[in-house]
């Protein structure tokens, strides 16, 4: 059984994200609190829209935006999953485990593994994932911006709390 | 006289005076507020203080001062320095900082007020590839002996830190020879705090010589020195050598950071010295240890940076003080800063500070509130107005300061 029907909703406040790391111990992270849930029984959709990334300052947003993510032309970050790739846990349990996944980003899709956990409490479940990223095989550019220059693995991740309905 | 014995003749207000001016150059911990957990990439000390790197410089335009009403994503960074109107080449960094301030200061002996400047250093630094390079060169009327290149009482040259550096292992570990801040603790700007004064590791003059190892990863930055001594100690009695104030020990310090928003450290210090100098972090008492012989002095403790939201960042360090010397028995004590800085708007800091000290078998307590406005690239104005509890036998001594600055940096 699917853990989500299409009148599953997000509770709360979902968050996705992205770490990554420049020269020395220069470390960035990104995060939005947008994000909305596709269900077709057969696969779950996770669609993250990439305008609300914030990374705290805003001009380095402004590049991310407009000179990285071209997000205009790519609005979303969409991860899919088939259910049967999942492990769900009974009521009142955990989960975790690594599923296969497929990333859509910047206009190109990749074969991805997705660490994720899940938690089962009555109609609600928990869900929190993270996945590896190279930004150059999807076409994104390495940002480097006065001699700060960002390595193109990222790890990105997502968390929601969802109730079935 | 030693340098230490003349120091230590000082009437005790003007020992108040001397330890008050100067705010240190810029440190700014409360960056930790834009993500920022690690200081390298924006200061070429990659723990952070002082000469900024290109990357550093923009940054001080887009996210330190008030934009009046620009939003950071308008903010075009000129490049070079002086607003670019002098450029620089990337691996080439060249600061300046003047701060001037105003000091009324009241005690049991009366008001006084004065106008000092604090500041006036010129540095210049090299990033090329692995190799960096640091120096200042600066002016002082009054203070910062420990730093002085010249040796008058007053009317100094100083050098705050002049060093050379290898960075390997895609960045991540530096190699730092010369005169160097001490790694400990919290690089907080107001360097006469109890925890900076107590434990000599400000960045106003408290710099040593030495051997320095830094680790700077993505969660977690250290430093290691092996301190070699202070070599611009100058003995003024003959029948003393300078070299016997020099420090040999260590300084050091490991921080994580458990996301870009907390961070937890630990710092610790010990060195020895044949003779002691003087504590002027309680300057109402005697040192117990000045020109003690033998001297043994350990700082160890705990310090945080945490935004703990919008625009609230809480700093706090607290440091355990053990200290010995031939003939002296062991003095056991303590120094901790709790400090809220609130950036309400950007550029405008108001901070709250409380801090106390255990020393020499007397306790002292402060609190500072104190109102920072970035109000244009480069430039700062600040009012601290700062109560102290001086501890001293048999009760207290307070102390009330108002101190007010204008620093304008490049």
């Amino acid at each position: 059984m699917p853990l989500l029907s299409g009148a599953a909703r997000v509770e709360g406040e979902p968050s996705a994200g992205f770490r990554g790391h420049g020269p020395g111990g220069f470390s960035l992270e990104g995060q939005t609190h947008q994000l909305r849930l596709e269900d077709d029984g057969a696969r779950l959709k996770i669609l993250v829209p990439l305008a609300g990334l914030q990374t705290g300052i805003s001009l380095r947003d402004r590049h991310m935006r407009e000179k990285y993510l071209e997000v205009e032309r790519y609005p979303d970050a969409v991860l899919e999953v088939a259910w049967s790739a999942l492990r769900l846990p009974a009521d009142g349990q955990t989960t975790d485990g690594t599923a296969p996944g497929k990333m859509t980003l910047h206009g190109q899709t990749h074969d991805v593994q997705v660490a994720y956990r899940i938690s089962h409490s009555g109609a609600r479940y928990q869900v929190s994932g993270r996945l590896p990223l190279k930004m150059t095989d999807y076409g994104i550019s390495v940002p480097s911006y006065l001699g700060v220059t960002v390595k193109p693995d990222v790890e990105a991740s997502a968390s929601f709390t969802a109730e079935r309905t | 006289m030693s340098l230490d014995a003349r120091r230590r003749r000082l009437h005790p207000g003007l020992a108040l005076l001397l330890l008050l001016p100067a705010l240190s150059a810029e440190a700014y911990p409360w960056m930790i507020r834009n993500g920022y957990t690690n200081c390298s990439a924006c200061h070429v000390d990659p723990s952070g203080w002082g000469l900024l790197t290109e990357y550093g410089r923009a940054q001080a335009q887009i996210a330190i001062p008030t934009l009046w009403g620009k939003s950071q994503e308008d903010v075009e960074p000129t490049p070079g320095i002086a607003y670019g109107a002098i450029p620089l080449p990337s691996w080439l960094n060249i600061g300046l900082s003047l701060r001037g301030a105003v000091l009324s200061q009241t005690t049991s002996q009366g008001t006084t007020v004065r106008d000092i400047l604090m500041i006036a250093d010129l540095r210049a630094g090299v990033t090329a590839g692995p190799f960096l390079a640091s120096v200042s060169f600066g002016y002082v009327p009054v203070g910062a002996t420990l730093a002085a290149l010249t040796n008058q009482p007053r009317d100094n040259l100083v050098s705050r830190e002049h060093w050379l550096g290898v960075r390997v292992a895609e960045d991540q570990l530096y190699v730092l020879g010369g005169r160097l801040n001490l790694p400990f603790g919290l690089r907080n700007v107001e360097h006469n705090t109890f925890v900076r004064s107590s434990t000599r590791t400000d960045t106003d003059s408290s710099q040593q010589y030495g051997l320095e190892l830094v680790w700077d990863a993505p969660s977690v930055r250290a430093g290691l020195m092996g301190i070699a001594g202070n070599f611009l100690i100058r003995s003024s009695d003959p029948a003393i050598p300078s070299s016997d104030y020099w420090e040999k020990g260590y300084s050091g310090y490991v921080e994580g950071a458990f996301s870009n928003r907390f961070t937890l450290g630990l710092s610790s210090l010990a060195t020895h010295a044949d003779r002691g100098l003087t504590s002027f972090a309680n300057p109402l008492i005697p040192d117990p240890f000045a020109n003690g012989q033998d001297v043994w002095r350990q700082a160890h403790g705990l310090f945080s940076r945490w935004h703990v939201g919008g625009p609230w960042v809480l700093l706090a360090e607290a440091d355990l003080l053990v200290e010995s010397a031939s003939g002296v028995a062991r003095d056991w004590g303590g120094a901790g800063l709790l400090q809220a800085d609130v950036e309400p708007i950007q550029g405008l800091h108001l901070i709250l500070t409380g801090e106390g000290l255990r020393q020499f078998e007397v306790t002292s307590y402060g609190g500072w509130f104190s109102v920072a406005w970035f109000f244009f690239t480069g430039c700062e104005a600040r009012l601290d107005t700062i109560f102290t509890e001086y501890g001293v036998p048999g009760g207290h001594e307070p102390s009330f300061s108002v101190l007010g600055q204008l620093h304008f940096s490049m």
